[in-house]
């Protein structure tokens, strides 16, 4: 693949490229790579690698106010990006190089017609008239499999789902043939399922036009799925780059093989002997949303009917894509949303039977830890002050507070001195570690973890994975872990759900749905996961090095 | 669509209704006998009597307060106490000074205030923003009277360009019209054109760090294309909410600049009515006023869903 691909017309040549902030910091170093025409090198990188900014600075669609690009050039077929003028780089976005981006959910303008946004891309780069450009957005929304272009042509974004919003920004990034796609994370906002048909899509239509591909991604398993060539980057300098197939199985250097090794694997651990009693029991608990008003009324049950059990010590997993009810079902639970019906037992008490003050204390047995731990803190309170709120509602003396405070944070792995810093000061991991300290601040009997690593880069994820295997042993504390990743579905859960539609199709042991699943839908997510047969821990060679 | 416009157009009609009763309300909120406040101090029992019954003031309130709005909404306002006018001729004697200076304010404000605030953000950071936006604050901080008064003495005493004070309709000379309206409505628009146009300034700033702003870059479109196709419809909500807002706050500003141009229009009415305890007039009035607040809000309300189709409550 490379002897072919490197007789093939390099079609985007970076040359010793350094991004800085103005005050000098450089945030990429000197980095070289080259990617050839219908090949696809794939860049990755943990969160704060530089991947991003080195495929913003190729479009050069760097915030000037921030980041500007200070040495090394950037050629695209042979014409220097950095120091073309803003009209030529202007003929050049879309025409030569396109983009395709993370977020298919706010990629698009809100307030336009989509087929009116995709036509413009013609209407910049003056291509036809108004009925010809109509005619070539159309068969361009063909090619990415739209269904229903003529419906679509006429739709506002947030009447489309997140898959058929990418498939537009991909219609949109490719309709003038460019010769360069880059495609920043554009999967990683999507179920499994979701992203296994784009990336298909993107390879055939690659295959089709010839296009090179420059493809930012932190998943290991797409990286295996899609890369002909792969440069690993950390801390904004290039780690190393070589063939796919080397760099999976024999990186050369420590860093890579340490990122390669905390993929979770698919394989599911060893189920455990569960003996611990049931602490929470839900039975027939289901969500309807009500919306419109007359005459357009409708509804929409978020969540069928649905009973679980979670017994001490155990941890259970709901997974699912995207819409399946999962997070409703822990909302519900944690009484953050009502349910519509159902019934919540702790410990054998019911809690509908409370009083409504009897209620808000029973709040202390069930606590959340949430999705995105950048957002779900008070960024103007002191870590201190987050740890503790939970236990002032409570009443705790505060020099029960305080000494709680102290082995709470040593318990999630950090230091006791961090308390008197605020959010803000802290990496994604340590902030989900904090998050985790709060929840566990009331001694719950149950934590609810709302894809609480979803948002974290492998190295942390595992990690968290591990602190939290770790408190369940010496706690005994029950988890409902949320997620729509198998892999540590597969590493964490003894028992898991699977749900689709608000419904669970299928329970049972982690081991047994895994590896054996009963249901279509459940074939049909393991299916799609990427690199599904690829045990990344197994397959790579040599040891890390203990140091470091 | 227009379900939604239905539907809002309905959800006036409780907030009339609540208007209605709060006006009709007046007269008895108001300390004293009604009747002793609309015949006067001096006036015999008799007298007294005799009004009671003439103005069924001696019936139960609800049979009072239905007969009133039957009488309203046929477009009978009372008879004036002061002028024994019709409260309806006099209202409608000034209305057309007081429409035409406001809804000129309002273009005018929109007018200027869009542009610089689409300049400023244009050129954020730089002089040109620092500079529309310094105007905008001094424009912002001086109050009315002032403003009317300085431009009164430099642009009608010194320079004579326009008139002192006095107003002419557009339907008699829209030259003259135009004449006698401008100072006036450059005087009131000046807080609004502060208001709206570092309202689009800073509404516009935050579409700018949007990702449709970033796609739209890389369709190759050009910064002008960005602000104005792209950003300025997506800030359009939050303008239409200060600029609706601004509206509803120039019927108040009104009865001050009416006073310092000396136009007669309702501003100076409202005055007159109240200094004269004109309670039938100050009814019509606040029923008028109302009723334009409302209708100000509910063409707010449509032109949201006009300017984001995902607004449809």
């Amino acid at each position: 693949m490379t002897n072919e691909a490197n007789q093939r017309e390099i079609v985007l040549q970076v040359d010793g490229l350094t991004v800085s902030l103005h005050s000098g910091r450089e945030i990429v170093s000197d980095i070289s790579f080259n990617v050839h025409a219908g090949e696809t090198l794939c860049i990755v990188g943990e969160s704060g690698s530089g991947k991003s900014v080195t495929s913003f600075a190729v479009m050069q669609l760097l915030d000037p106010a921030a980041l500007r690009p200070t040495a090394g050039s950037i050629r695209l077929e042979g014409v220097d990006l950095l120091k073309a003028s803003s009209q030529e780089l202007r003929r050049l976005r879309a025409a030569r190089m396109s983009m395709i981006f993370q977020e298919p959910m706010t990629a698009l303008n809100p307030v336009e017609r989509i087929g009116k946004q995709v036509m413009e891309v013609l209407e910049i780069h003056r291509e036809g008239d108004h009925a010809g450009r109509r005619a070539r957005v159309l068969e361009m929304f063909q090619m990415v499999k739209l269904p229903d272009p003529e419906r679509v042509f006429n739709a506002y974004p947030h009447e489309l789902s997140g898959g058929q919003r990418q498939r537009v920004v991909i219609a949109m990034a490719l309709i003038l043939r460019p010769r360069l796609l880059i495609a920043d994370e554009p999967t990683t906002a999507l179920d499994v399922t979701t992203q296994a048909q784009i990336l298909r899509l993107i390879s055939e239509l690659q295959q089709e036009m010839g296009t090179a591909v420059l493809f930012i991604t932190h998943d290991f398993g797409v990286v295996h799925d899609i890369a002909d060539r792969i440069l690993v980057m950390n801390k904004g300098r290039v780690v190393e780059q070589g063939k796919s197939s080397d760099i999976l199985t024999s990186p050369t250097a420590d860093y890579t093989r340490r990122l390669i090794c905390a993929v979770p694997s698919l394989v599911p651990v060893p189920s455990r002997q569960l003996t611990g009693e049931g602490v929470l029991e839900v039975e027939g608990m289901a969500k309807r949303y009500v919306m419109g008003s007359f005459p357009r009324k409708r509804h929409f049950d978020a969540l069928h009917p649905t009973d679980l059990l979670l017994r001490e010590g155990e941890i259970l997993g709901v997974v699912g894509e995207s819409g399946s009810g999962k997070t409703t079902l822990a909302r519900c639970i944690a009484r953050l949303v009502p349910a519509s019906a159902g019934v919540v037992r702790l410990k054998g008490a019911s809690v509908e039977e409370l009083s409504s003050a009897e209620k808000r204390r029973s709040r202390k047995h069930v606590q959340i830890v949430f999705q995105d731990p950048y957002r779900s803190m008070n960024s103007r309170l002191k870590l201190r002050d987050i740890i503790a709120e939970g236990m002032v509602n409570f009443d705790f003396a505060p020099a029960e507070i305080e000494r709680r405070c102290n082995e709470l944070v040593q318990a999630v792995g950090l230091q006791p001195a961090m308390l008197d810093r605020y959010p803000h000061q802290l990496s994604g991991g340590q902030r989900q570690r904090i998050c985790i300290a709060r929840a566990l601040a009331l001694e719950p009997s149950v934590l609810i973890c709302d894809e609480a690593v979803s948002a974290l880069d492998v190295s942390v994820q595992e990690q968290v994975i591990k602190l939290l295997l770790d408190l369940r042993d010496r706690l005994g504390v029950a988890i409902l872990f949320i997620t729509h990743d198998l892999r540590v579905a597969a590493q964490l859960c003894d028992n898991v759900i699977v749900m689709r539609n608000g419904r669970v199709v299928e329970a049972g042991s982690a081991a047994d749905i895994l590896t054996h699943p009963r249901d279509e839908y459940t074939r049909y997510l393991i299916d799609a996961v990427p690199a599904r047969e690829w045990n990344f821990r197994e397959r790579v060679s040599g040891t890390i090095a203990t140091t470091g | 669509m227009i379900f939604y416009i239905l539907r809002r157009i309905v959800a006036t009609i409780p907030v009339m209704g609540v208007v209605a009763l709060l006006v009709f309300s007046l007269l008895y909120l108001a300390p004293g006998d009604p009747a002793v406040i609309i015949a006067g101090e001096s006036a015999s029992t008799e007298q007294l009597e005799k009004m009671r019954k003439d103005m069924g003031l001696d019936q139960p309130l609800p049979v009072q307060f239905a007969k009133w709005i039957g009488k309203v909404a046929s477009g009978d306002l009372g008879t004036s106490l002061h002028s024994g006018k019709k409260v309806s001729e006099m209202i409608g004697a000034r209305v057309g000074p007081t429409l035409s200076l406001a809804t000129v304010t309002i273009l005018l404000s929109l007018i200027l205030a869009i542009p610089m605030g689409i300049f400023a953000a244009w050129a954020r950071g730089r002089w040109l923003d620092k500079s529309l936006m310094s105007i905008a604050v001094l424009g912002f901080s001086t109050p009315v009277f002032v403003v009317g008064y300085v431009l009164i003495f430099l642009f009608s005493v010194k320079a004579g360009w326009f008139p002192v004070q006095g107003f002419t309709p557009i339907s008699e000379n829209p030259l003259r019209f135009l004449r006698t309206v401008t100072l006036p409505a450059f005087t009131l628009s000046l807080a609004y054109v502060a208001l709206v146009s570092r309202i689009t300034r800073s509404s516009l700033l935050e579409m700018l760090g949007e990702d449709f702003i970033r796609t739209a870059r890389a369709k190759g479109a050009s910064e002008r294309r960005v602000l104005l196709r792209h950003a300025l419809r997506n800030a359009a909500v939050p303008i239409l909410t200060v600029a609706g807002s601004a509206a509803a706050f120039l019927i108040g500003g009104v009865v001050v600049t009416e006073s310092v141009f000396n136009l007669p229009g309702m501003g100076r009415l409202v005055v007159e009515s109240v200094l004269a305890r004109d309670y039938p007039l100050i009814q019509g009035l606040i029923l008028l006023l109302s009723l334009v607040y409302i209708g100000i809000n509910l063409l707010t309300d449509i032109l949201y869903s006009v300017f984001d189709p995902r607004i449809r409550y």
